[in-house]
């Protein structure tokens, strides 16, 4: 049976819930990424923000407003020894993109990885390893 | 004047037909690292869009039998390159889509000419 843990990235790219929403777009671009993880100070998962949480800032000032304010809060929680068929019902309810992952062992809401529904695609696909395209090419 | 569509919009898009396979449409998706395949039909004329998201209705199917068709995202709003960025952005909101298929303005009617990405206006905004 396939886990989470078998699907997720490991590792998150993380901001802190005063970066600007002007700073979290150019933390997209420069590392072709699609979601930032929201932590406060002591690094606790407060939430997401995805391409389209940025949106909502679309014609507002980028640099007032903050990751506190366009993020999802993080009350989506799945264990990284949970069945991918778990995960796949709750991108589908919430009909989000992206599941963070927290550590099931750390106390505190620690993110671990994260789960997208590209990864799931990319297992429902098939394709044996190396058929990707090489290089840092962002998927549109 | 408001930006239009036309300024950041990708030309040219990847497409299937209604019969495609979802698995080869899953192929398509990580062949080429894109997070969507426009559904033509016979005549070229969009009829919907596949998302990341919708291959996974097909989770626990058989991928060689469920076709493109049956997981689409109907084409309801049409959006053409001279459509106000705001209002595709409104669209995309409203849906929670990540890709908007433009279509030409001229006949024949719906023919897709490309696409409009999330990621591509967030890179925008980012560099503005």
């Amino acid at each position: 049976m396939t886990l989470v843990r078998d699907l997720m990235h490991r590792g998150v790219i993380t901001c802190h819930l005063q970066t600007s929403v002007k700073e979290i777009a150019q933390i997209m671009d420069a590392n072709w990424i699609r979601s930032v993880v929201v932590t406060d100070d002591q690094g606790e998962v407060w939430g997401i923000v995805s391409l389209i949480s940025i949106l909502k800032a679309w014609d507002k000032d980028l640099e007032k407003l903050t990751a506190e304010d366009i993020l999802q809060p993080f009350t989506i929680t799945i264990s990284p020894e949970a069945p991918i068929e778990d995960a796949v019902k709750l991108l589908q309810q919430k009909r989000i993109e992206h599941l963070v992952i927290v550590s099931p062992v750390e106390s505190g809401r620690r993110a671990v990885g994260i789960l997208t529904t590209f990864d799931i695609v990319q297992h429902m696909a098939g394709l044996p390893a190396g058929t990707l395209r090489s290089g840092m090419e962002l998927g549109r | 004047m408001a930006e239009l569509v036309r300024d950041l919009m990708r030309h040219g898009a990847l497409t299937c037909t209604l019969d495609t396979p979802v698995k080869e449409v899953a192929q398509i998706m990580v062949m080429n690292r894109t997070r969507y395949v426009v559904v033509t039909d016979k005549q070229n004329a969009v009829v919907g869009i596949i998302s990341a998201r919708s291959i996974l209705k097909a989770w626990g199917k058989d991928l060689e039998r469920t076709k493109a068709k049956d997981i689409l995202l109907p084409y309801t709003v049409t959006t053409t390159p001279d459509t106000s960025l705001a209002e595709a952005i409104r669209v995309m909101q409203k849906r929670r889509i990540q890709h908007l298929v433009i279509v030409s303005e001229r006949p024949p009617h719906k023919q897709v000419v490309g696409i409009l990405s999330a990621s591509d206006i967030v890179r925008h905004m980012a560099r503005s």
